[in-house]
């Protein structure tokens, strides 16, 4: 094999994982990817599944099988490695794996710069491993936009805990489904009294649901430290809608659909 | 004359007890509270005896009115379902342990106080819970201060002091009938005139925790907005000891009101 078809990914916290192989991904037929240390929460390959509906997943935990199979059959394969995965501990049964690490700017000599053929420069994140990840489940539960600004403007400021990362997939009353992206900064570019600046708001390819609750994966992953569960829980039920005001939104926004012409009904 | 007013105190009595300081200090000759008194802070029954053993002329707020006839604010109070459920929460806190005597004071407050020129009225002359921001349409603004039979209109509730004058005001006024036939244009030509926001000794809401009030010279016609730093630490210390929840704590700290504020100018309260 001239050409290496695995490649698996590793580094830090935030600092672009996803975002470097959503970019390869965009050079394949047919990739498979692996969200080593995701367990059963597929935030980053829903998201990357929005960005490139080509790709199949594989569940990270059972995939060894199917991954030689699949590598056999001369497929390209993304393992991504979740930051808290210890390096030594990765024992896969594949052959000719290109190791990347994605690590800030001038950090040479890290654990993952050491470990990796291929190092390439991501964002600037603090060099420190943040001792705590917490994932909250929202598939179904829609959210008030106003609402869940408020409470992304809280949390990345710290109102429930030191937070470096967080990510979420949130479904909006409108319909749309949303992709809320936060890192910390290690470098000058931090701003901790406007993290709207270190924020990336986008909306995700996906029809919007306009009856009933949508069913598609959603929600938060939070890397820190001293993270406060159940506060974030509670503000995120507070901002949830219930079943009769999604109703209520949802009956105004068929109608305002069913109002429009065609040329300005959205795809 | 001197005067001080303040609004929007929420409770927050070390707040209070810092600006009567500073009060003292810039030797005011009186002052006129515009309400809100109680809501989200976590001493109401104190702030209400100091203002009450004060003998303090005092408008009553909304908070002050919900505490006594039940919470029943308009959309232009929760911008977002959250701040609905967290002003719920301080509602019910609230309304849990302020004394009957307290709850009847706030009941009989008057809606507005007027000295000569000056109106005094906690939202605007339309109600307790209308904001009149700064943006507010100028034409809007200068009817509530005219409906307010004044020159200067102080008002509180926004959180955010403001001083916004309305000069050489004009309304024209052209009346169309369903027959079409146009009815004399009558115009009104205004004077200066003034709205003065107090901001909030209790719950600021502009991005530092410092309470602030306003000093206005009857003479001089001079607004001195004042911010003053205040050992806001003891108020959230004392917010998560009282049960209230500690976002409200942390939120103060920062400037930025227990629960978020409508930012819309242009809406007008269906109250």
């Amino acid at each position: 094999m001239s050409h290496p078809s695995t490649w698996l990914v590793a580094g830090p916290s935030g600092v672009g994982k996803t975002r470097w192989i959503a970019q390869q991904l965009q050079q394949h037929r047919d990739p498979i990817y692996v969200h080593l240390g995701g367990g059963s929460f597929p935030l980053d390959a829903s998201l990357l599944v929005s960005e490139c509906p080509h790709i199949s997943l594989l569940d990270g935990d059972r995939a060894s099988l199917d991954l030689v199979n699949h590598q056999d059959a001369g497929r390209p394969i993304y393992l991504e490695v979740g930051f808290h995965v210890a390096l030594n501990s990765l024992e896969l049964p594949l052959t000719a794996v290109r190791k990347v690490a994605i690590v800030p700017p001038q950090s040479s000599g890290s654990e993952w710069s050491n470990w990796a053929d291929e190092t390439v420069s991501g964002l600037d994140v603090p060099g420190d491993i943040p001792d705590e990840i917490q994932r909250l489940i929202l598939t179904t539960e829609v959210l008030d936009p106003a609402s869940l600004h408020v409470f992304w403007q809280e949390l990345t400021l710290g109102a429930y805990g030191n937070v470096q990362r967080a990510k979420g997939i949130f479904n909006l009353a409108d319909g749309q489904v949303f992709s809320f992206q936060y890192v910390r900064r290690g470098d000058e570019s931090n701003d901790e009294n406007n993290p709207e600046n270190n924020s990336d708001y986008r909306p995700l390819n996906q029809p919007r649901t306009l009856d009933g609750r949508p069913q598609q994966f959603s929600g938060l992953e939070i890397v820190g430290s001293q993270l406060d569960r159940s506060a974030i829980a509670q503000t995120l039920q507070d901002s949830c809608l219930s079943d009769a005001t999604l109703s209520q939104y949802q009956a105004y926004l068929q109608t305002e659909t069913e109002t429009q012409s065609p040329q300005e009904v959205s795809p | 004359m001197k005067l001080a007013v303040l609004s929007c105190i929420h409770g927050n009595l070390e707040a209070l007890e810092t600006v009567l300081g500073d009060i003292d200090g810039q030797h005011c000759d009186r002052i006129v509270c515009l309400g809100d008194l109680v809501g989200y802070g976590p001493y109401p029954n104190e702030v209400v005896d100091r203002v009450r053993s004060l003998n303090i002329p005092t408008v009553q707020g909304c908070w002050d009115e919900d505490i006594v006839e039940g919470l029943n604010a308009c959309e232009c109070s929760y911008p977002s379902q959250l701040a609905e459920r967290r002003g719920l929460q301080a509602h019910q806190w609230t309304n849990e342990v302020v004394r009957p005597d307290v709850r009847d004071y706030l009941g009989q407050l008057p809606l507005t106080w007027k000295e000569g020129n000056l109106s005094f009225v906690h939202g605007s002359p339309n109600s307790q819970h209308e904001y009149l921001m700064p943006q507010l349409d100028g034409f809007i603004a200068l009817e509530r201060v005219l409906s307010a039979e004044a020159d200067v209109l102080f008002c509180g509730h926004t959180h955010i002091p403001y001083v916004r004058s309305l000069e050489d005001g004009s309304i024209e006024l052209r009346v169309s009938g369903p027959d079409a036939i146009s009815q004399p244009e009558q115009q009104l030509t205004t004077s200066l005139k003034r709205i003065i926001n107090a901001g909030s000794v209790g719950e600021p809401r502009h991005g530092r925790p410092n309470a602030t009030y306003v000093i206005y010279d009857t003479e001089t016609e001079n607004a001195d907005l004042r911010e003053v730093p205040y050992d806001y630490r003891k108020t959230c210390a004392a917010i998560v000891e009282k049960g209230l929840p500690k976002i409200f704590a942390w939120r103060l700290s920062r400037g930025w009101e227990f629960a978020e504020r409508a930012d819309d100018p242009t809406h007008l309260c269906q109250r």
